[in-house]
């Protein structure tokens, strides 16, 4: 078991006579056992990353390492990776155990017993065992997954990539597959890199999340670093349902003029500003960490509520003043209708602040190393690193 | 499987209840009915009046002893099994059974022309069909390929499928003929031949001809199958080891199914009913090499003027058609269900 290192990857597409770059000097470091999760939009380069490490694309540029071994001209069969496909990507004709076992036929030597061995241990570690003399086409969904997960389990690779695995599933299915893939993930040990779009998976499964766009690597970080400490404007709206909040501002004497209010700043974020030497931010604030108020003050302003949207546990209110919009969100015990004017604060330590011109983070908000209550024991600290 | 068959029999209920419905209000037609019939009415009318009119006025010739000249015509009774039947056209076309005279009709014209066209035809059905699925198959593979000119390419092995048969069958004539193009080439390694003449190599002939003319018209449908069989799957065949060879045959194959059931029936089709490159090639000859079904059923009807055991040779060919259409439609039933 090793690390994987991806360093200055850049791949390039030709289209139309036009070079279009997909992944971009990416550098990431994968380390052994880690659940590394890459998400990002639509077009971002993360499946492209994907496959440049399967080895089903070639790069244009940089050196990926699996191990001590350089393998961007290696063939995938010999990557000593496993990959699990959106459409899981069974072979029709094959049975259960005909499509777990092809693989090993293909790529080794090993003897039919010990082949037959690997197959019924996966299938018994998934709770397949009865599918095996099934075609993928009397299958679930579900089970069809399952069926690709145990085809790359057998390998026994050293790195598992995983393409938006849970896509396909229903939501019930997916909540349920995504801790299974977890527990599979802390049993079987290899590092796992794991494409998808949905940042609820990512901030769920991941060890550290690695956010895209537009091919270059935003940020990597543990998913709650990511949350509480976007290194940048993009993974701060990218990152975190419903996205954070925006609205520009520009700072004068101790203060971010806003379009409806003059928002005070404490020293340390007139410092952050002063430092970063930005002319105008934007500032962020997430939807769960704006309060609704009876007080006036300096950090507070009146909006209506243009759409409520009752999600049960909370509210999700729109509000909206001066062609202002912005989201909050509530306690859902409480009542708000449509058309009710309320008064919204922004406490001073749950803002956020990005340079307009570059979107780096000029300052973020201050993160609580306080535990709540019931906890009787710390030895039970998460692997996240949270 | 209660719940199913409860399922089932609502299902069946309903559907009866409908049907009784729709029966009770067929009368009382409203606007919307009135116009979907009129919709229906040209192709109804061409349909009757082109197909399946002369399809039963055939049948109906099949059982008559019918006199061109004065259009009309007789029952043609016979008496099978003591019961009375007017089917003395097929008794007569299918008399002597090959086993009758040890197998003489399959070896030989002289006894029963039926039996003898129909050996040259499913000669031509068995390398005709096997050889145009796998050749269109590999041409498509090769054309799907990134490859430079593949759309003239594909246009150059599609065009003989535009061309008529007969067209196809005056070409092939002159380049197989005795001085023609072909024997030029193999006159020097002394393989000249003549191809059309010769009973011993008509046949083969014809069944070149016949692929050359169906292998483009089998491509365009694999080069379209090639397009829904997803990408992932070769990936993961990559991942898996597969050589070339070995996606060949472990995902493109299989996951061309469908396209191999609909090109195995078209084909079947296609080649019974070979007809017009026989015809122009070598007029069914030389002693009936070429002879295939239909250029019997044309000889027997149109220049013998016997419609009646023509008609009965066509049915006997549709029942024929039929068996092997059904037969490969259950065949991929059974794969469809494949638990």
């Amino acid at each position: 078991m090793a690390d994987t290192t991806l360093t200055d990857v850049r791949k390039r597409f030709e289209s139309d006579g036009n070079d279009v770059v997909a992944v971009d000097d990416l550098s990431i470091e994968i380390k052994d056992g880690e659940f590394l999760v890459l998400v990002g939009p639509s077009g971002c380069g993360k499946s492209t990353t994907l496959r440049l490490i399967a080895g089903l694309e070639t790069i244009s540029d940089g050196e990926i390492k699996i191990g001590d071994t350089v393998v961007n001209d290696v063939k995938p069969k010999d990557r000593d990776i496993a990959m699990v496909f959106q459409n899981y990507a069974l072979y029709p004709q094959r049975t259960v155990r005909g499509n777990m076992s092809f693989g090993l036929k293909m790529s080794t030597d090993l003897p039919d017993e010990e082949i037959t061995e690997r197959v019924e241990d996966a299938a018994e570690m998934l709770s397949i065992t009865d599918l095996l003399d099934r075609r993928p086409k009397a299958l679930s969904g579900g089970q069809q997954q399952r069926v690709a997960l145990g085809r790359a389990i057998v390998r026994d690779p050293e790195i598992f990539l995983m393409d938006e695995p849970l896509s396909n599933l229903d939501a019930k299915l997916r909540t349920q597959m995504r801790t299974e893939l977890q527990e599979l993930h802390q049993q079987l040990g290899a590092a796992t890199v794991y494409v998808t779009h949905d940042q609820t998976e990512a901030m769920t499964m991941g060890d550290r999340i690695a956010v895209l766009n537009d091919g270059q690597l935003q940020q990597i970080g543990t998913p709650l670093e990511c949350y509480y400490e976007p290194a940048n404007q993009f993974v701060a709206g990218f990152i975190g349902s419903p996205s954070m909040n925006f609205i520009e501002g520009t700072p004068a004497d101790g203060e971010l003029q806003l379009d409806l209010i003059r928002y005070p700043l404490t020293d340390e974020q007139q410092s952050a500003i002063e430092s970063a030497a930005a002319s105008s931010v934007t500032v962020g604030i997430r939807p769960e960490d704006i309060e609704l108020t009876d007080e006036d003050g300096p950090r507070t302003m009146e909006m209506n509520v243009s759409v409520v949207e009752p999600m049960g546990s909370m509210n999700l209110l729109h509000l909206e003043q001066d062609g202002i919009e912005i989201t909050a969100s509530v306690t859902g015990e409480h009542i708000v209708d449509e058309g009710d004017r309320v008064r919204v604060r922004f406490p001073a330590d749950r803002i956020h602040a990005f340079d307009q011109q570059t979107g780096t983070a000029v300052f973020n908000r201050e993160r609580s190393d306080e535990r709540p209550p019931g906890i009787l024991s710390r030895e039970g600290v998460s692997s996240h690193g949270r | 499987m209660a719940v199913d068959d409860k399922t089932d029999s609502v299902t069946v209920r309903q559907r009866i209840s409908r049907l009784s419905e729709s029966i009770t209000n067929f009368g009382h037609a409203d606007q919307n009915n009135l116009a979907g019939l009129l919709l229906l009415l040209p192709n109804f009318v061409v349909f009757s009046l082109f197909l399946l009119g002369p399809v039963l006025f055939a049948l109906f010739l099949s059982t008559q002893n019918w006199n061109v000249f004065t259009s009309s015509g007789e029952w043609a009774w016979t008496t099978l099994f003591g019961v009375r039947l007017p089917i003395q056209n097929y008794v007569e076309v299918l008399t002597p059974w090959p086993w009758e005279n040890n197998w003489a009709s399959l070896r030989s014209p002289s006894y029963n022309l039926w039996w003898f066209a129909l050996r040259n035809t499913i000669a031509y059905v068995i390398v005709v069909v096997p050889a145009q699925i796998v050749g269109a198959f590999f041409l498509a593979l090769a054309l799907d390929m990134r490859i430079r000119g593949k759309k003239p390419l594909r246009a150059a092995y599609f065009m003989p499928v535009m061309l008529t048969s007969a067209a196809s069958g005056v070409i092939w004539r002159w380049l197989l003929a005795n001085n023609g193009v072909v024997n030029e080439f193999l006159r020097p390694f002394g393989l000249a031949n003549a191809w059309a003449n010769d009973p011993g190599t008509a046949l083969g002939s014809l069944m070149l001809i016949g692929l050359w003319g169906g292998i483009g018209f089998n491509m365009i449908f694999y080069l379209a199958g090639l397009q829904s069989i997803p990408e992932e799957l070769y990936e993961a065949a990559r991942i898996d080891g597969a050589t070339g060879w070995q996606r060949i045959k472990e995902v493109t194959w299989p996951n061309l199914r469908n396209t191999h059931f609909f090109v195995i029936v078209l084909s079947i089709i296609g080649t019974f009913q070979v007809f017009g490159i026989a015809l122009v090639f070598a007029r069914g000859g030389p002693y009936h090499a070429t002879t295939t079904t239909v250029v019997l059923i044309y000889q027997t009807a149109f220049e013998n003027s016997n419609y009646g055991e023509g008609a009965a040779m066509a049915f006997i060919l549709f029942a024929i058609v039929f068996v092997f259409s059904y037969y490969q439609y259950q065949l991929n039933q059974q794969n469809e269900v494949s638990y």
